[in-house]
């Protein structure tokens, strides 16, 4: 019964959400070009440009994830979906058909903004990395926000108090990236962004490959404090390169997994919430 | 929730005691008039009104009287010119006033006719005692071909497919041979019967005849048979709360005390109170979402026996719960997947989904986005949804809301018609005074007010719609609301008056 369920409200969601999905693919479209168009041109030329990339790449990601799903639940719980669970919908088959739907968003969304980053910095001198593995991370920066938006919808009675506490969410998640200044470790590691910056920065062999900075400066100098605020070994030379850094390295692949993780646990939350802000009245 | 020692009272629900079904012609509309007090029959006239009014120049103006006494319905001819006829014979004359009173029994059939039944006149005028409910509603009509062979039984192999579990699968067949037309009993253990008489073999029927299965009546006519197909048989909605309580602080508190009713399969009940009543709570309190200390059955089963049983109660909120990008064809053919899983294949289900779309004048809107159908539609739509998972009892709550008079009423018609089919439908309105002819619309009516004492609500009166206007002693509908609403509502505070009242009189 479940599976049909989720099977029944994927293709509703497809036929609802058609729209709205096509305005938030534009939207992104447009920021990743606005973006790239201003942070486009130090990436993999230097150091400090590339890392700041980076990071607006993590939070043009976030930003597009929540906004996928911000509104989705909390518009309608009140009034439609309430009367759905009332009847005999569960929650979690209602979550799933989501998520789905959204997996398949954030990946034409992932393959867009990999696409236009990728025409930017691909011809840029010091670019490393595998090209998918930036595809998967951006996939997993945006899916992942994604069900945290999933989570916050749930959770909220209705969209205007969605869209309220949303900025809160997204400052935190700025915030805890480990590029605007030293994050607390353990609340850093609670967020996407510290962990798409992480991967970001592995795949991008940040401290693998010598990049000048603006200054004229090696790359180790004044360096180390972001290196560790993104989870990444500290430069120890100026002229050493990591030979553990590609696509599959162990730091990469955890990066990716909590990422994975928190997908599951949004999930899980999201489901937990839709049940409880949406209970009988029966006290 | 514990039923087992639970006291409970029960509802006598006087509205179903009997009906007088008025039949002037097979192409009108059949009336049933429900009998719970003294009434004359008579013909309607500039200066007479009678409580009965038959429109026919056979019929004298105070033709007759039903009587009830302890539970028992009498019938007397009140010295009427043409007299009346019952299962065919005369009511002898008394004196010059009126005839002795004829005890009515279930199928009786009563006529205003000339002497020669068998050749009746144009404007004769059957009717049939009965205390069945079913046998009011879903008339169906049959031609009779010459020289033909009309089988009646429980199946679709019949022409006259009766689906109830009393009527056996051949039961009797009604026969066209040299331009006349019989009736035949093939045996079925609950017979056939000709004007309430039991017939063996083969019958001739003349003109008016009223053939008679268990709580099914046929009336023949020349070429034609219409017949109640009856609805579905079960036990309906019993709803018996003794309390209705929400959490309040650390203690709670009470919204709703001592309902009892019950409402049968047909029914078409109208929920009406003031502010507070707690129209709204006696919803959520049947469906399961206040705590109660009672028991709802439904069909003669606890709602708390599972979602099988709670699954036969739909209920339509306020607010529609539709999404509105979507078209009327999808949200139907979703709901009925998810919720008819297994229950009919593809093209059973597809049928039936453009039938509930047609029965509720959306058919011609099934690909259209929710959000383009007009107030009055979407609200349709809402209900074809629950239609289509083919619940025995619909709950809504005021459908009516933000609709005009006009299409207000076309929903009404299609609730009628909705439980005409053998559902109950209840439903909560503000609007219901817009609409003429409330007794023909509702064959309910549920009047909750708030107590003054306590500020409870309470049950203060049960019943059809005529049976409340005599209970209040009002002309109309809206009048009952100022009767029991509060002072502080510019009512005149009576409630508690009509709740004691009701108490005493209809409930033991």
């Amino acid at each position: 019964m479940r599976a049909l369920q989720v099977m029944i409200y994927t293709r509703k969601f497809l036929r609802t959400l058609k729209k709205e999905s096509i305005v938030s693919i534009i939207i992104g479209i447009v920021i990743t070009i606005l973006v790239m168009a201003i942070i486009g041109e130090d990436m993999f030329e230097e150091y400090g440009g590339t890392v700041k990339g980076f990071f607006c790449i993590v939070s043009v990601c976030i930003w597009v994830g929540i906004f996928n799903s911000i509104q989705l639940v909390c518009r309608e719980k009140n009034d439609i979906v309430k009367d759905e669970l009332d009847k005999s919908l569960h929650a979690s088959s209602y979550m799933a058909a989501h998520f789905i739907y959204q997996f398949f968003l954030s990946l034409v969304q992932a393959i867009i903004i990999f696409a236009i980053f990728w025409i930017f910095v691909h011809d840029s001198q010091y670019i490393s990395g595998n090209p998918l593995s930036y595809m998967f991370t951006i996939f997993l920066i945006i899916y992942a926000s994604d069900a945290m938006g999933f989570a916050i919808s749930s959770a909220v009675p209705t969209p205007i108090v969605a869209m309220t506490v949303m900025p809160l969410f997204l400052i935190v998640q700025l915030l805890m990236a480990g590029v605007l200044f030293d994050a607390p470790e353990a609340l850093a590691a609670l967020t996407v962004s510290k962990w798409g910056m992480a991967s970001f920065g592995r795949i991008g062999s940040l401290w693998g490959i010598i990049m000048p900075s603006k200054e004229g400066e090696k790359i180790t100098e004044g360096v180390n404090e972001v290196l560790s605020g993104m989870g990444m070994p500290e430069q120890t030379t100026e002229l050493t390169a990591i030979e553990e850094h590609g696509m599959f390295d162990g730091s990469t692949a955890v990066s990716w997994g909590i990422m994975v993780l928190f997908i599951a646990i949004f999930f899980a939350i999201s489901v937990l919430a839709l049940k409880f802000t949406t209970r009988k009245l029966k006290k | 929730m514990n039923s087992e020692y639970l006291e409970t009272r029960r509802f006598i629900n006087p509205e179903t005691k009997a009906c007088l079904l008025i039949i002037s012609d097979l192409n009108s509309e059949i009336r049933a008039e429900q009998l719970f007090r003294t009434v004359v029959i008579g013909r309607k006239t500039p200066e007479n009104e009678p409580d009965i009014a038959i429109d026919s120049p056979i019929v004298s103006r105070m033709h007759g009287e039903i009587t009830v006494l302890n539970g028992e319905y009498y019938y007397r001819d009140l010295n009427s010119l043409n007299g009346t006829y019952i299962n065919g014979k005369r009511l002898a004359k008394r004196d010059d006033e009126s005839t002795y009173g004829w005890k009515l029994t279930d199928g009786d059939v009563i006529r205003i006719d000339r002497k020669t039944l068998d050749s009746p006149h144009k404007d004769a005028v059957t009717m049939v005692f009965t205390r069945s409910n079913s046998s009011v509603f879903n008339w169906k009509r049959i031609k009779l071909n010459p020289e033909s062979v009309f089988p009646i039984g429980r199946g679709d192999r019949n022409s006259i497919n009766l689906d109830r579990a009393h009527i056996s699968r051949k039961h009797g067949a009604i026969m066209m041979r040299g331009g006349k037309c019989y009736v035949e009993n093939y045996g079925g253990k609950n017979g056939i019967a000709v004007n309430n008489r039991f017939v063996e073999g083969i019958v001739l029927l003349n003109d008016r005849d009223v053939i008679r299965i268990c709580d099914t009546y046929m009336v023949y006519e020349k070429d034609t048979v219409i017949y109640s197909s009856g609805i579905a048989t079960g036990e309906g909605l019993v709803v018996d709360i003794s309390e209705t309580t929400v959490a309040d602080g650390l203690g709670k508190k009470t919204l709703l005390k001592d309902i009892h009713a019950e409402v049968n399969p047909g029914d078409f009940v109208l929920i009406i109170g003031g502010s507070g009543a707690g129209k709204s709570t006696f919803i959520n309190s049947v469906l399961g979402k206040y705590k109660i200390v009672g028991d709802i059955k439904v069909g003669g089963h606890h709602t708390s026996e599972g979602s099988e049983i709670t699954s036969k109660i739909a209920y339509v909120p306020q607010t529609l719960p539709l999404r509105k990008e979507e078209r009327l064809i999808d949200v139907i053919t979703d709901t009925a997947i998810l919720r008819m899983n297994g229950k009919m294949s593809h093209s059973q289900r597809k049928k039936f989904i453009m039938e509930t779309l047609e029965s509720l004048g959306l058919a011609a809107k099934a690909k259209m986005e929710i959000k383009k159908l007009s107030g009055g539609e979407q609200r349709r739509a809402a209900i074809a949804n629950e239609v289509v998972t083919n619940p025995d009892i619909f709950f809504l709550d005021e459908p009516d809301s933000g609709l005009d008079p006009k299409s207000g009423m076309e929903l009404m018609n299609n609730l009628k018609n909705l439980s005409g089919k053998g559902k109950i439908v209840m439903l909560i309105s503000h609007n219901y005074a817009s609409y003429p002819n409330p007794e023909k619309i509702y064959t309910k009516v549920i009047i909750l007010a708030k107590s003054n004492r306590d500020g409870v609500g309470r049950l203060a009166f049960m019943g059809s719609v005529p049976e409340a206007l005599y209970f209040f002693g009002v002309k109309e509908l809206k009048d009952i609301t100022k009767l029991i609403n509060p002072k502080s509502e510019n009512g005149d505070g009576r409630a508690d008056e009509f709740v004691e009242r009701f108490r005493r009189e209809y409930m033991k």
